[in-house]
């Protein structure tokens, strides 16, 4: 692994709100965490050239992902780090295409590699502890730089909108007031 | 508005309260839900819960939403004739239909070659049934999500000390007086790890977390030690180099409990470099650890049997045997590796400054050596020898993916596994305790199969698809050596991989390699998005197609109870229900919710009925193994055994007669029975009237030190949790990986890699 | 007087939200709900929230602080919410001193969240409402609940029991305990609103670990046949006299 050109560990955590990744579509749980930034300490944010809260790129050997900064002082300045699987793609979990969860939210697998370089142990070792076949996420290294100016304020890989399937409930509106005994029938909710 | 103080909510429309287990994260809260004219009106944690008494998390408060979720899928839906893998293009089918096609399609694959089918899940809480579906079809192509969550802190602890953190034991905050949190991004375990460590630190006890990141728990540590990345491995090695230099190690727990004292043949020429001495006696085939090894006594300066009475052993030196065998104590090897492993070069890796270093070390040596718990507990070892008290170093540990997720993983968990030994703190009050069906041998009695001829034609597997190699012949590899399981799971590449590797799943399956697959079946699994390493090749992987124009994994099935992004990706569509929908049964097969004072198993049971055609997926493997005719889910006649999973969870044994199932509490026939009894038709309904839980609380003298407690292991034993009621000595020295050392210099006398 | 309250302890929180979502769930099916939310399957949702947690770091690294702040209505004893209402929609019971809105009376002009100066009003822009948290007034008061439930549903949710709620003019009360052995503080004195609410502080425990305590005499290293210092040639045995 070339540290050099790749400085920094890349690792994520669960929100506190949201120990495991299922439903953080959750109508309520996402007013607490609607999209993910990467949380870098200062010093490092300004060795890389770049602001809280700027539009940066995060990469790794294999893949390339455009997100927004947040400083923090509470990570080693060797370390960036984000929440896991708050992004989403556009359309999933019956999320409007322009949910903050697509289009600010990202996800950091793009850049782990489910297997190694081709190595003298074989072409396609998996990404793995060798004793275990543990998934080596935490082992990724990255380089971080600032997204050009007039880039797209928007996190990047997108994907094209997933659409509805059959048997979804209708697009719900703006408003819901949750009040039960009377909820579905006031959605449209069938039964 | 009217006074609120004369209002109540249980005058407002049709009330109802209904109690179950929660599933919005993989805690399993036992949660009371009221309803209100049929809607959920709360959901709220059941205070007579052992797990969370009571309290309840962001999430499960949430369950609301989930239930209301416009991501619901209601109906099985079919990828449209002519459309693209991926577009999302699909039309309406009955269950019939679904079931014809699959039922077609399964059929034919295990009449050909069973491993062209694929099953593998995500997060699920019911692998007893989706590894045994697998089993009976007779595909080893199974695993769950633990290969690219935290497999390595299962098997790091499970093979050093027969238990691991999370479901199967834990940090004994309610004694600890220091506790030290390493690598946790925040996850396992949720409620019972706040519960536990906001009463510690009110008890005044000291909290010192090791993250590369302060949040969450970290934020309420008395002390945080930022850490490098991947390095934790390097900082356990350079504590416990200086608790052997201090002599901060627990000497008499080491001797009578672990491999400490065993002398291991030291002479790299010899074919048994590195294995145990062991002397010629007659033992019974079993996985237990044969007590016919070594010590050296330092007395009579000679080898005697381990474990003779009166005899107090050497944990250091190289000693020669009576017929010149070179030896060494376990203790001595791992003393010698550490030789080199000082604070100070500890402290180039991890960035951790050696003082400090330093006085982590001495923090938990002192307070292990000083602060000792004595229980007035009596109890029994496996030797005979009678206690009058249980002793505590109430030094606690707890550590999950921030050391599991590295590829250094293992090799740092069996560390700090090996430091929590030093300590003297495993299964004692105040350190590491055991939930039942754990502690249990090292490494555990279930293995993989070890040849391709165990997959067979319209045959079960033989052998479980996942299970615990002890040495190179366990490997399921074929004659070249070559891996059978299309993840490569036991193969000379990854030899424990007691969880599979489901995150190579699908490239392999893309590339053939070992083989191409027909049929992937993925439940609560997201492989299009956040379950997958290098997403976005991966999902083009999933719609990438041959020369002849045919998806390379020719069909997906897809069974969630929402529209994730991997739904986009499936031929077709099963819609699962959400837990509040469904029975469920979080089983002593698999994972119960066990206490560290007794085996706890629970259930879930509906409290609103199923959206839409949502149809709990145990269902719609109970109604395919019916179909295919596996023998587990027929009569001798071939016609279907179990009606509904209900039934099946009260009336499958896993032999006949075995008296063992999927649900431990209220056994036999009227219920007089636990862990072991003949199936009870009113078993769902006692659940039901006790919170959805069992629990067993064991007698206080089989709570503690139960690797090696004679009256607790033969209570598990005739209660069928374990085979053998043989002392689980702890591998401070791992003979297990020296076999595969051994094997790969051509020393081993049996299986050899290629 | 009763003045109820909450007593939350900032050394065992952990930020995890439990207090958020299960005060949205109580609340919005309960004498104070709806608790609506704005665009709650597309951008920028947002909706009405009774409590919040705010995470916020101090120190510069490697001593930085973090901090799980949850925050409600204080429950002032003299509230400057109320006085400025114009139609009496914002009151302070008189039984058991919980502040409250009566959205019959309320036209949403917002005055009262102008004064809170603890920004602890939310407003429903649906309804045009202002709503806030009443203690779960529907709970705590219903005679038909058993006592161990007539809490808030925050504090009966809250995995670290950061949560402590009872009457603070009690001083037998286990939150007036709580405040005087705990160093309980109300927020922001100066302002004269005398919150009810008090938060506990963080407290570290240490270990000091004396050079003199790490060897003891029954070090096992005493059972190992260590080398011993090699012969020292001459002392001044030898030589002295």
């Amino acid at each position: 692994m070339d540290t050099q050109t790749y400085p920094l560990n890349a690792l994520t955590q669960r929100p506190m709100a949201m120990y495991h990744s299922w439903d953080s579509q959750n109508a309520w749980l996402r007013q607490i965490h609607t999209h993910n930034y990467l949380f870098v300490n200062p010093r490092t944010a300004e060795a890389n050239g770049f602001g809280d809260g700027d539009w940066i790129w995060i990469e790794s050997p294999i893949n390339k992902v455009r997100c927004m900064a947040r400083f923090s002082e509470a990570v080693e300045p060797g370390t960036v780090w984000t929440w896991n699987a708050i992004g989403k793609a556009a359309g999933s979990w019956g999320l409007s295409p322009k949910a903050n969860e697509s289009q600010k939210g990202f996800l950091l697998n793009h850049v782990i590699s489910e297997e190694l370089p081709p190595c003298e142990a074989g072409e396609h070792m998996s990404n793995s502890d060798p004793v275990t076949g543990q998934a080596a996420w935490f082992d990724v290294r990255v380089r971080i730089y600032p997204a050009e100016a007039g880039e797209p304020e928007v996190t990047s890989p997108q994907f094209k909108p997933q659409k509805r399937v059959p048997g979804q409930d209708p697009k719900r509106g703006k408003w819901q007031a949750f009040v039960a005994g009377a909820f579905r029938k006031k959605a449209k909710i069938q039964e | 508005m009217q006074d609120p103080t004369s209002r109540s909510d249980s005058d407002q429309g049709r009330v109802e309260v209904k109690e179950t287990t929660c599933y919005m994260c993989a805690c399993r809260c036992g949660i009371r839900v009221t309803l209100r004219d049929g809607e959920i009106r709360h959901i709220e944690g059941n205070p007579d819960h052992p797990l969370n008494k009571g309290a309840i998390c962001a999430k499960g408060s949430s369950g609301i939403m989930k239930q209301y979720s416009p991501a619901r899928l209601t109906k099985p839906l079919l990828r449209k004739q002519g459309a693209e893998r991926g577009s999302s293009e699909f039309e309406e089918i009955s269950w019939e239909h679904a079931f014809e096609l699959i039922e077609g399609r399964l059929s034919k694959i295990r009449a050909e070659d069973p491993k062209k089918f694929a099953l593998f899940t995500g997060r699920d809480q019911m692998q007893a049934l989706t590894g045994m579906f697998a089993k009976q079809f007779g595909t080893p192509n199974y695993s769950a999500h633990g290969g690219f969550c935290s497999v390595n802190m299962a098997a790091g602890m499970i093979y050093t000390i027969g238990g691991s953190f999370w479901e199967f034991g834990g940090p004994d905050l309610d004694r600890a007086k220091l506790f030290i949190m390493i690598g946790t991004a925040e996850d396992h375990h949720s409620n019972p790890l706040k519960i536990a460590l906001a009463d510690f630190k009110r008890r005044g006890g000291r909290f010192i977390s090791i993250n590369p990141i302060r949040t969450g728990y970290s934020a309420i540590a008395d002390e945080w030690v930022p850490i490098k990345p991947g390095t934790d491995g390097a900082l356990i090695m350079a504590i416990t180099h200086e608790l052997i230099k201090q002599g901060l190690y627990d000497r008499d727990f080491l001797i009578k409990y672990t491999n400490s004292a065993e002398l291991v043949v030291d002479d790299p020429s010899r074919d048994d470099h590195g294995l145990f001495r062991r002397f010629e006696m007659h033992i019974e085939e079993g996985c237990f650890d044969p007590e016919n090894k070594l010590w050296w006594d330092i007395d009579l300066d000679r080898e005697i049997s381990t474990h003779t009475p009166g005899v107090d052993p050497r944990l250091m030196g190289e000693f020669k045997l009576e017929d010149g065998t070179p030896v060494k104590p376990a203790f001595q090897l791992l003393k010698d590796r550490v030789e080199e492993y000082t604070p100070e070069w500890a402290a180039h890796i991890t960035g951790i400054p050696a003082d400090t270093i330093r006085r982590l070390a001495h923090e938990m040596g002192v307070v292990a050596r000083d602060q000792k718990i004595e229980l007035p507990i009596q109890w029994t070892d496996t030797w005979g020898n009678d206690h009058d008290s249980v002793i505590g170093n109430p030094v606690a540990f707890h550590a999950m993916r921030g050391l599991a997720a590295h590829s250094n993983g293992f090799q740092s968990i069996r560390a700090l596994s090996i430091l929590m030994t030093l300590l003297g703190t495993i299964d004692r009050p105040g350190g590491f305790r055991h939930k039942a069906p754990f502690p249990r041998p090292i490494p555990p009695c279930p293995k993989p199969p070890n040849g391709p001829e165990a997959v067979q034609p319209n045959t079960p597997l033989d052998g479980m698809p996942l299970g615990w190699p002890s040495k190179p012949d366990d490997l399921f590899v074929d004659e070249d050596g070559e891996a059978v399981r299309l993840d490569k799971a036991f193969s000379w590449e990854y030899p424990l991989s007691v969880h599979g590797l489901m995150h190579n799943v699908i490239t392999n399956a893309w590339r053939g390699d070992p083989y191409k697959i027909d049929t992937l079946l993925l439940f609560m699994a997201n492989m299009a998005w956040n379950s997958s390493m290098n997403t976005e090749n991966v999902r083009k992987m999933l719609t990438d197609k041959d020369e002849s124009g045919e998806y390379k994994i020719p069909f997906l099935i897809v069974a969630d109870a929402f529209q994730s992004e991997t739904v986009a990706f499936a031929d077709l569509v099963l819609p699962d229900t959400t837990y509040l929908e469904r029975h469920d049964a979080m089983s002593m097969l698999d994972r119960p919710i066990s206490e560290f004072d007794g085996p706890v198993d629970s259930v879930r049971i509906p409290v609103v009925p199923p959206r839409g055609d949502c149809k709990p997926f145990q269902e719609v493997l109970i109604e395919l193994g019916s179909r295919l005719g596996l023998p587990a889910f027929v009569k001798e006649d071939g016609s279907r055994k179990f009606r509904d999973y209900p039934d099946f969870i009260v009336n499958y044994e896993t032999s006949p007669g075995s008296g063992i199932g999927f649900l431990a509490g209220w056994r036999g026939k009227g219920g007089e029975k636990f862990l072991k009894g003949d199936p009870n038709p009113r078993q769902w309904e006692m659940y039901k009237e006790n919170g959805c839980f069992y629990h067993y609380e064991l007698p206080k003298s089989y709570q503690y030190m139960r690797n090696w407690n004679r009256g607790y292991l033969e209570w598990a034993r005739a209660h069928s949790m374990i085979r053998y009621a043989e002392p689980i000595t702890i591998h401070l020295y791992s003979e297990v990986l020296q076999r595969f050392r051994l094997a790969a210099q051509g020393k081993w006398p049996g299986r050899i890699p290629p | 007087m009763t003045q109820l309250a909450l007593v939350i302890d900032l050394n065992v929180c952990v930020g995890c939200h439990a207090c958020v979502t299960s005060c949205k769930e109580w609340n919005t099916s309960g004498w104070a709900g709806p608790l609506t939310d704005q665009r709650p399957y597309d951008a920028d949702p947002t909706g009405v929230f009774f409590n919040r947690v705010q995470t916020y770091e101090a120190g510069v690294f490697p001593n930085t602080e973090t901090y799980h702040f949850p925050k409600s209505c204080l429950h002032c004893e003299d509230p400057p919410c109320v006085p400025v209402c114009p139609t009496g929609a914002s009151y302070k019971r008189e039984d058991n001193g919980v502040v409250l809105v009566d959205y019959d009376k309320c036209i949403g002009c917002k005055y009262c969240s102008w004064a809170c100066p603890y920004g602890a009003r939310e407003f429903d822009e649906q309804q045009k409402v202002m709503k806030k948290c009443t203690l779960c007034i529907d709970r705590i008061t219903d005679m038909s609940l058993p006592e161990s439930e007539r809490k808030p549903a925050c504090v009966l949710a809250c995995p670290t029991r950061a949560r402590i709620y009872g009457d603070i003019h009690d001083p037998d009360s286990e939150v007036s305990v709580a405040i005087r052995e705990q160093g309980g503080y109300p927020l922001q004195p100066e302002w004269g609103t005398k919150p009810s609410n008090h938060y506990l502080p963080r407290r570290k425990t240490r270990i000091q670990i004396h050079e003199d305590e790490l060897v003891r005499v029954d070090n096992p290293l005493k059972k190992e046949a260590l080398p011993t210092l090699p012969e020292a040639g001459e002392t001044l045995d030898d030589v002295a006299w």
